[in-house]
């Protein structure tokens, strides 16, 4: 009996090890307890960011550089040269370009500090923000003129990449400015090659800015210098990073396809015409496709975080990775879609003259599958789904707050 | 029940004990248990370590004297103890802070209410027994019931004329120096009890520099026994103590690849940490007995604690170092920094902060217990009633001087950088307790109450803020033990968990409070004692505290942890055989299996929590602890060894399989010591303490990677005359 009862009090303590309640928890949330966020803000610091700069920073040195293809062309105005060192130079431009517009979806930290004082001297192209090209022509003057001419008091639309184009890729070399500004009263009337030489002199000036300010964003980000990378994957500051990075992917939506696309072709509410053909980002290079090609590639690679960690794993692991898919899906649809237009952005918004035309650009926005007699239109169409996309499942699934400029669309 | 009339001051009417150790010389005077036989048939669950099982490997690390007892988690630090990290029952272990400790009987820890963290622990060397009480029995003991309690009791006065002198030579230059006398003249008695401990310490500074210790502890003890008439009695005792330390401690670890390279690596950057302390004591006690039946205990205390802890707490601006460690392959400059390998460029980013630490505690009170025995027919009734009066205080002033790392050395920027904490918090607590045990044929029955009324202030002079917190609670516990046979009791019972919120706590953070149940059996025979008790623990709030190591909060500001469970088995046994005339043989094993879980979901700024899903275990609680102790006694010279288990600690809250997220390591260590009574005067000792050198992460925290004690051993030579 007393066996069995040394037996039965052991057996009885057993239980009580086996009635701690741990069933709960069954939320899928990404946390930093089921994903290294830590791992990913590194990834995007050290394997698109911080290169996407650096190779920034290399191709606005070499059109800026003083044996570059902006000196080159400068040299050649007036050789039999010219042509092709011109050409030299705009290909150079584009390269930089492309490699700007690749770092326009992370638009964050250094490049905006200073109420985007980095960002403006590469370039300030922005909704509301045309480029003054009679302020560049009053600059190209005074560069050349006034010995206290200093790059940093003319003001930001007068600057960066787009007046650079504006002075390589213009082919009318008459200013454009009113009769009252004195600087260029008589620009019209020097000589063709003087004034090809002043407006390449500033475009190398407008270059070597370019290039100071590349190199300043990429020293603020590395290790060895100011290190913002560190702040940028700083696990205390993880939320608010996290949303910065998050928020610079919406660049794709309020800019890419509002300001470069939805407003030119006149879907957008604040064209009031039947299409703005006159705020298109590089008119002049007609290379405005390629700009929005480059944000969407670079778009893809940020969503993927390249062959790391990226926001695709936070929305695999919170259980939904078909808004990757999707996601991806309409963006390579829209790279496609520029890949077999044969007309510029400019001309196929220039053709929207009329209601039935944007009646058209509207449908094929609408249902970008179908017919492309205006197939900017359509990949508008293409764009708006990834960013629905962007605005729904990918908050959510980020858990992220949509940032503000991204709350309403104007469509 | 003759041993029930010694406690000082409460009463050992909840314990039990499932050890049996040598014939006790234990000092049942300052115990708060009454010694090993009053807990053999009580209801609770307590242990004790006498002064034989103390001397057995004489550890001067507490850890790895507590770790012989079940229900207990030890989180390793500095690899000697220094500052223990202690829990129980799934009370957190994070610097003890929530455990009621005292010596004596009478709270030692430096501001028990008011800042909890237990930065001073009494030197185990001086103790001649350590007591564990835990469930039921706990809530004679606040304020910190939720787990348990630990009562250092110091050596007493002996009756006979007695003089020691202790000397230990071990690794890395330990040197252990004890000299005690004491004896009674007349109505008079003294104890002098001298000790003095040092270490080289067995890390070792990137660049070279000191990783080691040196305590120092006076401790004098006088009695006065007047004769008086009759059966009455009073004694009163006088204990002065002071200790000190000087130890070039760190919070610094190592990153999980330098830990894998070399354990005992620290570096450069804590080469400037460097902890001090003093601390005083004046404990008056008196003890009166009307007759067999009716005594009064009571004390009045007075302790001061000072600490200043300069150590390094990460970089002025950027990452914490926390950070640094667990991402060193994305932080690559940091890291190097710290590791002296990198110079710092001047910005506040890469700018050393080395804290000043600085705290001022003080303990003061009274506290008085009245022990009345009464007999109706076949019912006895023990009453205990009790009553503290106590006052504690906590000031902060820590300061920042940033250091730039050049070529592997640090030094001050020059800039004033002025205080990162400066407040101050104190407490006023009056304690109650009225404590019945009722016997009844077989059985016995405890009822017990407690009540903790609590009113404390602190002031944030950096935020010129001022909060007060008021506590109230009334703790009720019920225990009953039934002798089922002559070999077997069982027991069972039930009592409230209470653990104090800070005075710096705001009105939205709760005290901690739970409701503990345990129920089990003991079994004594000739040859073998058994104890296995169960024990749930169902929390209704769990408290975090963040400390200085705590990224993203303020040290001292607390956390609800909403509803927790927590439950285990705790197995304690010993077999004895006498193997010939001479020689005995003994088996000593010791279990805690514990599971917890948080049962709601919750988004912590404390840094152990984060986000917390309901059915997230707790970290820092091992799911399993044991000890194996086999050990031969013979006339002349007795030999013992321990193997020790602890299964792997999760770093923060989650449910996820351990071996997936951070975790310390499991690891197993062997102790053993043989001891050669050459005659009545002299002994001699050898002790290795892990004896196999397992090398482990024992825990990641305070930052980074901290390694164990590696293989040391320890020669020592007492002369008693």
């Amino acid at each position: 009996m007393k066996t069995f009862a040394f037996g039965f009090a052991l057996a009885a303590l057993l239980p009580i090890a086996g009635c701690v309640d741990n069933s709960g928890g069954s939320n899928r949330a990404v946390t930093a307890d089921n994903f290294d966020f830590v791992a990913m803000l590194a990834n995007y610091a050290d394997s698109i960011i911080v290169p996407n700069y650096e190779s920034l920073a290399d191709t606005s040195s070499l059109l800026a550089a003083e044996n570059g293809s902006i000196a080159a062309y400068c040299s050649a105005i007036g050789s039999d040269n010219e042509a092709s060192a011109r050409g030299a130079a705009q290909a150079a431009w584009k390269t930089t370009m492309d490699a700007w517009q690749t770092t326009t979806l992370h638009e964050l930290g250094p490049i905006q500090a200073n109420n985007n004082a980095l960002r403006n001297r590469i370039s300030s192209f922005a909704r509301g923000s045309s480029l003054s090209t009679c302020g560049v022509d009053q600059a190209v003057v005074l560069a050349n003129s006034n010995p206290n001419f200093s790059l940093s008091s003319r003001s930001a639309n007068q600057r960066g990449l787009g007046a650079v184009e504006y002075l390589l890729f213009s082919d009318n070399l008459e200013h454009s400015c009113s009769s009252q500004i004195t600087e260029t009263t008589d620009w019209n009337t020097r000589p063709e090659i003087e004034r090809k030489q002043l407006r390449c002199a500033y475009a190398q000036t407008l270059a070597g800015d370019i290039n100071a300010a590349a190199q300043r964003v990429v020293k603020a980000w590395l290790i060895d210098a100011d290190n913002y990378r560190s702040e940028f994957i700083n696990p205390s500051s993880l939320d608010t990073n996290l949303k910065a990075l998050s928020d610079a992917l919406f660049y794709l939506d309020t800019e890419t396809k509002d300001t470069k696309l939805g407003i030119p072709l006149g879907i957008n509410a604040t064209c009031s015409q039947p299409s703005c053909p006159e705020v298109i980002e590089s008119p002049y290079a007609e290379y405005s496709l390629n700009n929005i090609a480059q944000n969407l590639r670079s778009f893809l690679n940020l969503l993927q975080g390249g062959s790391g960690l990226g926001f695709d794993d936070i929305i695999a692991q919170a259980g939904v990775a078909e808004v990757t898919e999707l996601m991806r899906q309409n963006t390579e649809a829209a790279i496609g879609e520029i890949n077999t237009m044969s007309t510029s952005l400019r001309q196929q918004a220039e053709g929207i003259s009329n209601e039935e035309a944007a009646q058209t650009c509207l449908t094929a926005a609408n249902t970008p599958d179908s017919q492309r007699s205006i197939p900017a239109c359509n990949l508008y169409g293409y764009l708006r789904r990834v960013t629905d996309t962007l605005k729904v499942g990918f908050v959510a699934a980020v858990d992220v707050d949509l940032p503000d400029r991204a709350q309403s669309d104007n469509d | 029940m003759n041993t029930l009339r010694y406690p000082i001051i409460f009463s050992a009417l909840l314990t039990s004990t499932a050890v049996l150790a040598e014939p006790a010389k234990a000092p049942e005077e300052v115990l708060v248990t009454g010694g090993r036989n009053a807990i053999l048939s009580l209801g609770g669950s307590a242990q004790i370590i006498d002064e034989a099982m103390l001397e057995q490997f004489d550890f001067s690390d507490l850890n790895q004297v507590m770790s012989s007892l079940p229900g207990v988690y030890i989180r390793e630090e500095d690899g000697y103890g220094l500052r223990p990290n202690i829990g129980i029952r799934g009370a957190t272990s994070e610097r003890s802070q929530k455990i009621t400790i005292m010596e004596d009987g009478v709270l030692i820890t430096p501001a028990p209410y008011s800042a909890p963290a237990a930065y001073y622990i009494p030197n185990i060397s001086r103790m001649s027994a350590v007591e564990l009480v835990k469930g039921p029995a706990a809530i004679l003991h606040g304020p910190h019931t939720v787990g348990g309690a630990i009562n250092f009791a110091s050596r007493p006065i002996s009756d006979d004329p007695l003089r020691e002198i202790d000397i230990s030579y071990g690794s890395d230059n330990y040197q252990k120096l004890q000299f005690f006398s004491s004896e009674k003249i007349g109505e008079y008695g003294y104890a002098i009890d001298l000790l003095r401990f040092s270490g080289d310490g067995f890390k070792e500074l990137d660049g070279g520099g000191d990783t080691g210790f040196e305590r120092n502890d006076i401790n004098l003890k006088f009695s006065w026994q007047p004769e008086m008439q009759g059966e009455q009695s009073q004694t009163f005792t006088l204990k002065l103590g002071y200790a000190d330390e000087d130890a070039d401690e760190t919070y610094l670890g190592l990153t999980d690849s330098d830990f894998s390279a070399d354990p005992t690596r620290r570096y450069a950057a804590s080469q400037l940490d460097h902890f001090t302390s003093d601390h005083s004591q004046v404990h008056l006690g008196h003890v009166f007995d009307f007759n067999d039946s009716l005594s009064v205990h009571s004390t009045a205390y007075w302790n001061q604690f000072n600490r200043s802890w300069n150590k390094l707490d990460g970089f002025i601006a950027g990452i914490a170092i926390r950070d640094v460690l667990n991402n060193p392959d994305i932080f690559t400059r940091e890291i190097g920094i710290i590791r002296g390998e990198i110079d710092s460029n001047g910005s506040e980013a890469e700018t050393l902060d080395v804290t000043e630490n600085a705290r001022e505690y003080g303990s003061m009170g009274v506290q008085t217990a009245v022990k009345l025995q009464l007999t109706q027919g076949d019912i006895e009734h023990d009453i205990d009633v009790g009553l503290r009066l106590h006052q504690d205080y906590v000031e902060r002033d820590h300061s920042i001087q940033g250091y730039l790392m050049t070529s592997g050395r640090m030094t001050a920027d020059g800039q004033q950088r002025g205080d990162k904490l400066l407040d101050e918090a104190e407490t006023d607590a009056i304690a109650v307790h009225i404590m019945d045990t009722i016997s009844w044929r077989d059985f016995k029955f405890t009822v017990g109450l407690r009540h903790e009324n609590i009113s404390g202030d602190a002031d944030d002079f950096l935020n010129n803020t001022s909060n007060s917190k008021s506590q109230s609670e009334t703790l009720p516990g019920i225990a009953v033990f039934w002798q089922y046979s002559d070999t077997l009791g069982l027991l069972a019972g039930v009592n409230r968990g209470f653990s104090p919120a800070s005075p710096s706590a705001g009105s939205g953070v709760d005290p901690e409070l739970s409701t503990n149940y345990e129920y089990g059996f003991r079994y004594n025979s000739q040859n073998l004692s058994l104890e296995a008790i169960g024990f749930f623990s169902d929390y209704e709030n769990l408290l975090g505290r963040c400390r200085v190591s705590d990224p993203s909060c303020t040290p001292g500001e607390e956390f609800n942890g909403g509803e927790a469970e927590i439950a285990g088995v705790e197995i304690i046994s010993q077999w004895t055989k006498e193997l010939s005339q001479t020689l005995t043989g003994e088996v000593s094993l010791s279990y805690t299996y514990t599971e917890t879980a948080f049962q709601s979901d919750f988004s912590s700024g404390f840094s152990q929590w984060g986000d917390v899903e309901s059915g997230d275990e707790l970290p820092y609680i091992p799911e399993q602890i044991a000890r194996l102790q086999l050990g031969a006694k013979a006339t002349q010279w007795e030999a013992f060894i321990a193997l020790s288990y602890q299964s792997e600690m999760r770093d923060q809250a989650g449910k996820q399989a351990i071996s997936q997220v951070t975790h310390t390591d499991a690891y197993s260590t062997v102790d053993a010591s043989g001891s050669w009574f050459i005659n009545t005067q002299w002994t001699v000792q050898l002790s290795v303490d892990n004896l196999l050198d397992e090398e482990a992460v024992v825990s990641l925290r305070p930052f980074g990677a901290r390694p164990n004690k590696p293989r040391t051993f320890r020669l020592r030579a007492k002369y008693s005359f």
